[in-house]
């Protein structure tokens, strides 16, 4: 009998029995999520979900990651299948404008220049001595795009998506506290107060914009059939928007879809933050990697910038370079707001706007290429 | 692991060079669409 109480009030004790140092360190890091995500508003959608999966997996005998247990279920289901981050993609889809691009289609390209840290911090990643599909997952943290980040380390480098997720949407979170010091920094104060020519407004027709996401879905499918779950989802809720049709489909894919999705998507990344698979110094490398990422990404934008501005006889703000990332359109505030700070007559969020689109499509034009050639290279 | 920094830098330089010369077809593309159906 009394042994029987014994071991009843063992079982009331044993989440503290097996508590480790490693468990409690991460139970502050789901409580710090939570923090930045309620208090400082940082990407509170994603980290408020993510910090409480952390919180969950790591109360000890939780059995939620077990085999049959829930958040495994969700995860198997959503994030392992790939599902989870395409469906996101049209909800981002039916959510985007690509309006701003017909008015000047040459900004376009600032959406590869900011790119350019996924591949620098691909190369870095492996220098540092990753295998090379853990460098491609570490390297897609500079395609500052959370679905991005998840489709590409789910299939290179599951045991790395905890670490790769988190610090993909923080450092989004962060680029308005990360971008303006860099941005000063390369470029002289001549340069931040240019005023750009105002753009010629050019209203796309109704059949141009109807048009853009099939053709972009075709030719940009041809030539990268890896990345079309990526492109052809977020092209897909695009065109549901610009159909003017499907009204109650495109507000299905922005609003339902895209809320439980992001709801079960953030919980699921939560839960791969064990202790025991998320403590380790690699973590570390790939936050700081990441950081470095986006570093790169804004400085590539920037120079490309001031490149663009002597080739277009100083018609050109190279601010609007640190907008060709795919943080929408936190970016093209940011140039607007650093712009204006320089000099109040500048107007720049138009064509930064602009560049921040192309910045959405390079991210994952970025990704579908390097899939396409690592597939190329028979490494997938 | 030179082996792998050596494909490494395949699939950087494909990857960054892929993705100019893609964006740079949406960005003709684009135009012609502007220019075929104005507004």
């Amino acid at each position: 009998m009394i042994e029987g109480f014994i071991a009843a009030l063992g079982g009331l004790v044993h989440g503290f029995a097996a508590l480790t140092p490693g468990h409690v360190l991460m139970l502050a890091i789901g409580c710090a999520l939570l923090y930045l995500g309620i208090s400082r508003g940082l990407e509170p959608l994603l980290l408020l979900p993510i910090g409480f999966g952390a919180i969950l997996v790591n109360i000890p005998g939780n059995g939620l990651m077990d085999p049959g247990g829930v958040l495994r279920v969700i995860y198997d289901a959503g994030v392992a299948s790939e599902i989870f981050p395409v469906l996101i993609f049209l909800g981002i889809g039916a959510m985007t404008d690509f309006g701003p691009l017909f008015s000047d289609p040459k900004l376009l390209l600032f959406g590869a220049a900011g790119q350019l840290g996924i591949f620098a911090t691909l190369l870095l990643a492996i220098a540092f001595g990753f295998p090379l599909r853990d460098s491609v997952a570490i390297g897609i943290i500079g395609a500052m795009d959370g679905p991005t980040a998840i489709f590409v380390s789910t299939k290179y480098a599951p045991h790395l998506l905890g670490a790769v997720s988190v610090a993909a949407y923080s450092y989004m979170s962060l680029v308005p506290l990360v971008q303006p010091p860099i941005m000063r920094a390369l470029t002289t104060k001549e340069e931040r107060r240019r005023v750009m020519p105002p753009t010629k407004s050019v209203e796309a027709s109704r059949r141009a914009r109807v048009i853009f996401p099939i053709a972009i879905t075709i030719v940009g499918g041809l030539l990268a059939p890896q990345g079309v779950p990526l492109l052809g989802t977020l092209l897909l809720g695009n065109l549901l928007r610009e159909a003017g049709v499907v009204e109650r489909l495109r507000a299905a894919s922005q609003n339902e879809i895209a809320n439980v999705v992001t709801l079960l998507l953030g919980i699921s990344i939560g839960a791969t933050m064990q202790a025991e698979v998320f403590l380790r110094t690699e973590t570390l490398i790939v936050f700081g990697l990441g950081f470095v990422a986006i570093v790169l990404d804004t400085v590539a934008g920037v120079l490309f910038g001031k490149l663009y501005g002597v080739l277009s006889g100083g018609r050109i703000n190279p601010l609007i370079g640190a907008a060709g990332i795919s943080a929408y359109p936190m970016a093209a505030r940011v140039v607007q707001q650093v712009g204006q700070r320089e000099n109040r007559k500048s107007y720049l969020l138009m064509p930064a706007m602009a560049a921040n689109t192309g910045g959405q499509l390079g991210s994952i034009v970025a990704a579908s290429i390097m899939l396409a050639t690592l597939a190329g290279l028979g490494i997938v | 692991m030179s082996g792998e920094f050596g494909i490494g830098v395949v699939v950087a330089v494909v990857g960054a060079g892929g993705t100019l010369v893609t964006l740079g077809l949406v960005a003709v593309l684009t135009t012609v669409l502007r220019r075929l159906f104005p507004a």
